[in-house]
């Protein structure tokens, strides 16, 4: 049976998925995760703030993802991330369960008087 | 002047955490910073807009910035990372010097002198490999930091060895000591052979001295240089904090260099 859904951390859980899933194709610092979840969805998702940050520190804390220090021949030394196995592993394990949400969330927005209400106040 | 020396000294304030840890953040921020300006350079803003974007983009509110330093209050790394700072600004490189370097020559010495001898164990020429490329590490490692790149190169793969290194020699005496005890189990066991024994005893415990030797002198030379990339990494946070009064980072005996200059 599936477990429970926390929807507390439900903001803090898209936020990881969002960071993790992004690093799956390969390591970047700061800066490029926050660029390429908004150019990937078309400005939807967005890191302000300095938001990202703590997201990925906390991550970096609890194993998901490892950061190193680039040495780049020129300029500063830049922090990248990148997925660990242990954060695979949890990215695996986080979109199962997304998928779950969005069958488990699918019949409370598909009620069919509700949809006529909500066309009625949308006209 | 730093573009960002306002906004960052504004985020150092807030970031309440040992000095090592709070430089790491904050170089993080500033390398980040950077990027996001020159990206937004390229995207046709001005300067003034694109800094504006930059800030806004990486740099947080209080509230985000105290998060931050939450998360690593309680790391053990600022801790060791503080001892280690001071540790190198008092003598790290003089405790190399004393004691790291007479270990590896010493661990060299019975290595050679074991290889040169008709080798009592096979893992000899192991634990020599191994000791050679502690030795190549550290070297390569301490020239890095006197370039001024303290972002970590091979210094995983040091501390790594370190701990390899008396397991071989551990492995290499228990291995011995086996040899010798089926020996003397023997019927034929003679006087001679005994002594040859006690010989052989004493050749495989020098292996684990070496080994341990090996792992003492990369462990002590890892912890050396990681409070030597601290110290740099630090000066670096200091100079990205300068309000522009102070005088020019990189002038003083032994002139690091700060920052690699950019092509024009």
């Amino acid at each position: 049976m599936t477990q429970p859904f926390d929807s507390q951390s439900l903001g803090r859980r898209l936020n990881e998925l969002l960071a993790l899933s992004l690093l799956r194709s390969g390591p970047r610092h700061g800066y490029q995760v926050a660029v390429e979840v908004e150019e990937r969805s078309g400005g939807f998702f967005t890191f302000r703030h300095g938001t990202l940050y703590p997201i990925l520190h906390r991550l970096e804390k609890d194993g998901l993802i490892a950061g190193a220090w680039s040495d780049p021949e020129e300029g500063r030394a830049r922090k990248e991330y990148a997925l660990t196995q242990a954060g695979r592993t949890y990215l695996g394990e986080a979109i199962l369960q997304w998928d779950a949400l969005v069958e488990r969330l699918a019949p409370f927005l598909s009620d069919e008087a509700t949809d006529e209400q909500v066309r009625a106040g949308a006209a | 002047m730093n573009r960002f020396g306002p906004a960052l000294r504004r985020t150092a304030r807030e970031l309440d955490l040992p000095p090592p840890l709070r430089d790491a953040i904050l170089l993080e921020l500033a390398a980040d910073l950077e990027a996001a300006y020159l990206d937004q350079r390229r995207r046709g803003r001005d300067e003034e807009e694109a800094a504006r974007r930059a800030e806004e983009m990486i740099l947080g509110s209080s509230e985000v910035v105290r998060r931050l330093a939450r998360l690593h209050a309680d790391s053990w790394r600022g801790w060791s990372d503080d001892v280690g700072t001071r540790l190198s600004r008092g003598g790290g490189l003089v405790l190399l010097a004393v004691a790291v370097v007479p270990m590896l020559l010493a661990a060299a010495r019975v290595a050679i002198s074991e290889l040169v001898h008709a080798p009592a164990s096979p893992l000899i020429w192991l634990l020599s490999a191994v000791g050679a490329t502690i030795a190549t590490l550290v070297g390569l490692e301490g020239a890095r930091l006197v370039r001024g790149r303290w972002s970590s190169g091979n210094r995983p793969t040091l501390l790594l060895l370190s701990a390899v290194a008396p397991a071989l020699g551990l492995l290499a005496l228990a291995l011995g000591l086996r040899s010798v005890a089926i020996a003397l189990a023997s019927e034929s066991a003679e006087v001679s052979s005994v002594a040859l024994l006690a010989e052989r005893v004493g050749r495989d415990a020098a292996l684990f001295a070496v080994g341990l030797l090996l792992g003492i002198s990369g462990a002590l030379s890892w912890f050396v240089l990681r409070s030597r990339a601290s110290v740099l990494a630090a000066r670096e946070a200091d100079a990205l904090l300068s309000d522009g009064s102070a005088p020019e980072l990189g002038t003083r005996s032994g002139a690091i260099p700060l920052m690699r200059r950019r092509r024009a």
